[in-house]
């Protein structure tokens, strides 16, 4: 599996960012995705819009940064846990 | 005689002048100093010449009466002589500068001087005593006779102590008269008994009347003095056993008087009362010799000398019961000083003890006082730490079991969540192969999350 994906950022400009995972809260019936920029260790999040033309990577809430981060953590625990 | 008489003519005439009213009559006089000064040195000098006569004359009588009293009668002169000189320079002193303090050594003086006048009046009584016992035993042994007494009595210049002095001589001599009589009377029915036996001559015990027959005879051509000598000297010789009755009925009298004069004191200095006990005792004895004389009597009949046996039993039966009586009364009384001064002495222990024991209890209260607050003390510290302990320990026990309640409702929560978030969140990361051929624009601004490292640890703590 690919994880780089090529996406534009508000300029117009290519970057390519690694994509880490992809989270969909069923509560909310919401995707989120967790990535990485370029060769930064830094990770993001943004919440995933799938309209007609593509995806759109969305400013998250500070909920919802909360919500991710905690699952994001979990996931690595339960990881390492296995 | 004429000694004696004179011995007591000077002695009275100075007893009776008074000096020292006469010296104070003068010093509180009115004349001047002059005067005084002439009439005290002349009262003075009349008063050292009478008592050095009475001085000289003393020495040269010192056998009527004896050594040692006249050696002490001379230093008794002596020493009033030595008073007046003392008394005539402090007149002059007096007479010279007159201040009350002068005024008042002389008076000192003088009042010295007036108790050795008494001292030296009653040691001339003593003297007086004597007179009359020589006076008696002249008589009794013919040196005088009764008729001479009644003379000497009569005449001019005597003094009453001197004549009372005689009348007791004269009353003595005429009791005893009357028991001669008796006995001569006796002794000649005794006497013809005797010539009838025809061994009067071999009587070894001479009469009364032999004896002063004898003594007459021996003393009359003797002058007074010689003869009084003689008798002095050899009384003792002449005496039959009537003659010793006599003396020790005499000396009972004196030691009598004594003894009368003893008990009547109100206190007797140790002294005193030795003297008493010695004089009772002295008595005693002179009683049980006159009795044993009396026993001895020829002119008593057996039944008579029985009958005085048999009441000198009873008399001493009599005291024996007396004694017994006063024994048992002073036993009583010294039994009942005694038991009082052991309850005195009990009773004084007692408050002392009770006193002690107060005090013992005291500290002992106090001791116990500070024994039981410094437990209490201790006690009180020790459950205040018991309790802060048992409060400590309930509080680290609720709080650990709230910690572990706490601990095991986050745990629970966590789970809770974690099986939240497990149902809740899904990973679609496939999606990403979908997305590889789409168009993907960031529209917003990417927000960072942090990642931990080891979020099992964060999730235990």
């Amino acid at each position: 599996m690919n994880n780089t994906l090529v996406v534009k950022n508000m300029d117009g400009k290519d970057i390519k960012i690694n994509v880490i995972d992809i989270i969909e809260d069923t509560e909310l019936n919401k995707e989120y995705i967790c990535y990485s920029i370029g060769d930064m260790d830094n990770v993001f999040v943004s919440r995933l819009v799938r309209n007609d033309t593509g995806y759109q990577l969305e400013t998250v809430t500070l909920e919802e940064k909360n919500n991710i981060e905690q699952v994001m953590n979990q996931n690595i625990a339960g990881e390492g846990n296995e | 005689m004429n000694d004696i008489k004179e011995f007591m003519n000077i002695y009275i005439t100075y007893n009776n002048s008074n000096i020292e009213d006469k010296l104070r009559d003068v010093i509180t006089s009115s004349a001047s100093y002059d005067d005084k000064l002439k009439s005290i040195q002349q009262i003075m000098a009349e008063s050292k010449k009478e008592l050095s006569k009475l001085k000289q004359l003393i020495s040269t009588n010192a056998n009527l009466i004896s050594n040692a009293k006249a050696v002490e009668l001379s230093n008794k002169i002596e020493h009033m002589i030595d008073s007046l000189s003392t008394i005539d320079i402090d007149i002059n002193d007096l007479l010279a500068s007159v201040t009350s303090d002068t005024i008042q050594n002389l008076k000192s003086h003088i009042d010295a001087y007036e108790e050795d006048v008494t001292s030296l009046d009653s040691m001339m009584f003593n003297s007086l005593e004597k007179y009359q016992e020589n006076l008696y035993f002249a008589v009794k042994n013919g040196a005088m006779t009764s008729d001479d007494l009644s003379k000497l009595r009569q005449e001019s210049g005597l003094q009453d102590e001197q004549r009372d002095a005689i009348d007791k001589v004269i009353n003595q001599l005429n009791k005893e008269k009357e028991l001669t009589d008796n006995k001569e009377m006796d002794l000649s029915e005794q006497a013809s008994i005797g010539d009838k036996k025809g061994n009067i001559s071999e009587d070894s015990i001479n009469s009364f009347s032999d004896v002063i027959d004898v003594a007459t005879n021996e003393t009359v051509s003797k002058g007074l003095k010689e003869r009084l000598n003689a008798v002095q000297y050899n009384q003792d010789s002449f005496y039959g056993a009537d003659i010793q009755q006599v003396r020790i009925e005499y000396e009972i009298e004196q030691l009598s008087k004594r003894i009368t004069s003893l008990k009547e004191k109100e206190k007797l200095s140790f002294k005193e009362a030795v003297e008493l006990q010695s004089l009772v005792a002295q008595v005693e004895q002179l009683n049980e010799a006159l009795f044993n004389i009396e026993l001895n009597r020829r002119d008593l009949k057996r039944e008579e000398k029985l009958e005085r046996v048999d009441a000198k039993i009873s008399s001493k039966q009599n005291d024996i019961l007396e004694e017994q009586t006063r024994q048992a009364n002073s036993n009583s009384k010294l039994f009942r000083y005694i038991s009082a001064r052991k309850e005195a002495n009990l009773t004084e222990k007692l408050t002392k003890l009770q006193t002690k024991m107060g005090k013992i209890q005291s500290k002992q209260r106090q001791s116990a006082l500070l024994k039981f607050d410094k437990q209490n003390n201790k006690l009180s510290k020790k459950a205040t730490r018991q309790a802060i302990k048992r409060v400590v320990a309930t509080t680290t026990k609720d709080k650990i079991q709230k910690l572990r309640d706490l601990k095991n409702r986050v745990v629970e929560e966590t789970i809770n969540i974690t099986t939240d978030i497990k149902n809740r969140f899904i990973h679609k990361k496939e999606v990403v192969n979908d997305m590889q051929n789409e168009e993907v624009i960031i529209t917003g601004q990417p927000v960072e999350i942090v990642i931990m490292e080891n979020p099992s640890m964060s999730m235990q703590m």
